[in-house]
């Protein structure tokens, strides 16, 4: 009995001795969050909230086996919360780097249409002079 | 003549050669700026007197046992007609970055003898809290057994100094306090103050204002340097720079 109050009072004093930490950043619209203990120490299967300044649910998510999650940014500004369990959490203020979800809708289209029609209007004229100069001559 | 030649050897020895290297940041968290400015000089610490630092044999950091050359992104920084030195580097992921130095040896004609002072001082970024402890394989080296960045003013310092990877018994430590808030010495022997390690190697050292403490534990290299056909013995220095804050 005293052995497993023992173990039990040893697990939960690391837990009390480690401090969750979280590493976020963000590219081309997509949010990187890591979460550990240590470095070698990843906070496994965690649930990560995203939230807005009124404290809103923008995205729950929940970290891997390395202690990683990632996502489209939902908003520009916004609090990550990484939960861990036995009431041990973590938040930080996050400000992104790169352009939301709504912002990238109003960004110019990455496809690059002006070459697509440059080359369909190639395409038709080349066929357009081969037919012109393979036509039949019309006898009157 | 010999008393005046021998009181100046004894008065420049009171005065410690400190090669540094000190970050603008000690612990990077989330939020904040990821990039590191990192400064080189060698100076007197205490007493803020320059001296001419050459471009170093080798300057880099240490992650996770690699190390990365910032030798070619050095840029010299001139003051007072005298050379230090400066970089950059951009922090981008988690983890205990060691800046280091390897100068070129300096010869100290009042002691005929090189110095060369393998300097070090280790940051952390974003509560990573692994590698502070490890040897990045300097030829002599302090190794902290406090986690050096994130000591208050008035903690005690431990560490342990090797050589080649080994400890060095009784080696004598030097320090000295990176002196910017124009602090007075109540004596010559107050600017540096000097500490002996057990057998191990051990050392411990208490610090008792916010600021950077240079830590240099001195021993005899193994290996002597050629200078107009005569061999000098070369003071190798297992140099380690940390700051303390204050605790408000």
């Amino acid at each position: 009995m005293f052995r497993v109050w023992l173990l039990s009072f040893l697990c939960i004093s690391s837990l009390w001795a480690h401090k969750i930490n979280l590493f976020a950043y963000d590219e081309e619209g997509k949010l990187y969050v890591q979460s550990y203990f240590t470095k070698s120490s990843p906070c496994k299967q965690c649930v990560l909230k995203l939230l807005d300044d009124n404290q809103k649910e923008l995205l729950v998510l929940k970290t891997d086996d390395d202690g990683k999650a990632s996502a489209k940014l939902p908003a520009a500004e916004f609090s990550i919360v990484v939960e861990a369990g036995m009431g041990h959490q973590s938040q930080t203020h996050y400000v992104a780097q790169s352009h939301t979800k709504e912002e990238a809708k109003t960004l110019p289209s990455d496809t690059p249409w002006d070459k697509i029609l440059l080359g369909l209007a190639i395409i038709v004229f080349f066929f357009g002079v081969l037919y012109w100069t393979k036509r039949k001559p019309r006898h009157i | 003549m010999k008393v005046l030649l021998a009181s100046l050897v004894c008065a420049s020895s009171l005065f410690a050669h400190f090669q540094t290297v000190m970050t603008d940041k000690s612990v990077i968290e989330q939020g904040s700026s990821t990039k590191v400015s990192i400064n080189y000089e060698f100076t007197h610490p205490f007493e803020q007197k320059l001296m001419n630092m050459e471009k170093p044999k080798e300057a880099g950091v240490f992650l996770d046992g690699k190390k990365t050359s910032l030798l070619n992104i050095l840029q010299a920084v001139e003051k007072n007609k005298l050379t230090t030195w400066k970089s950059e580097y951009t922090i981008k992921e988690p983890g205990v970055y060691q800046f280091y130095v390897d100068p070129v040896p300096y010869f100290e004609p009042a002691e005929e003898k090189f110095i060369r002072h393998q300097t070090k001082t280790i940051i952390d970024a974003f509560g990573s809290g692994e590698g502070w402890d490890k040897p990045i394989g300097l030829k002599a080296e302090i190794i902290p057994l406090s986690r050096p960045y994130s000591l208050y003013a008035g903690n005690i310092f431990s560490a342990q100094v090797l050589f080649k990877g080994k400890p060095v018994p009784n080696a004598e430590v030097e320090v000295e306090f990176y002196n910017t808030k124009g602090l007075k010495a109540p004596n010559e022997m107050y600017i540096t103050q000097v500490f002996k390690a057990d057998k191990n190697g051990v050392f411990h050292v208490s610090l008792p204002q916010e600021g950077w403490w240079g830590f240099a534990a001195l021993m005899d290299d193994d290996e002597k340097i050629k200078k107009e056909g005569k061999s000098y013995p070369v003071e190798l220095g297992a140099v380690l720079w940390l700051k303390t804050e204050a605790m408000k």
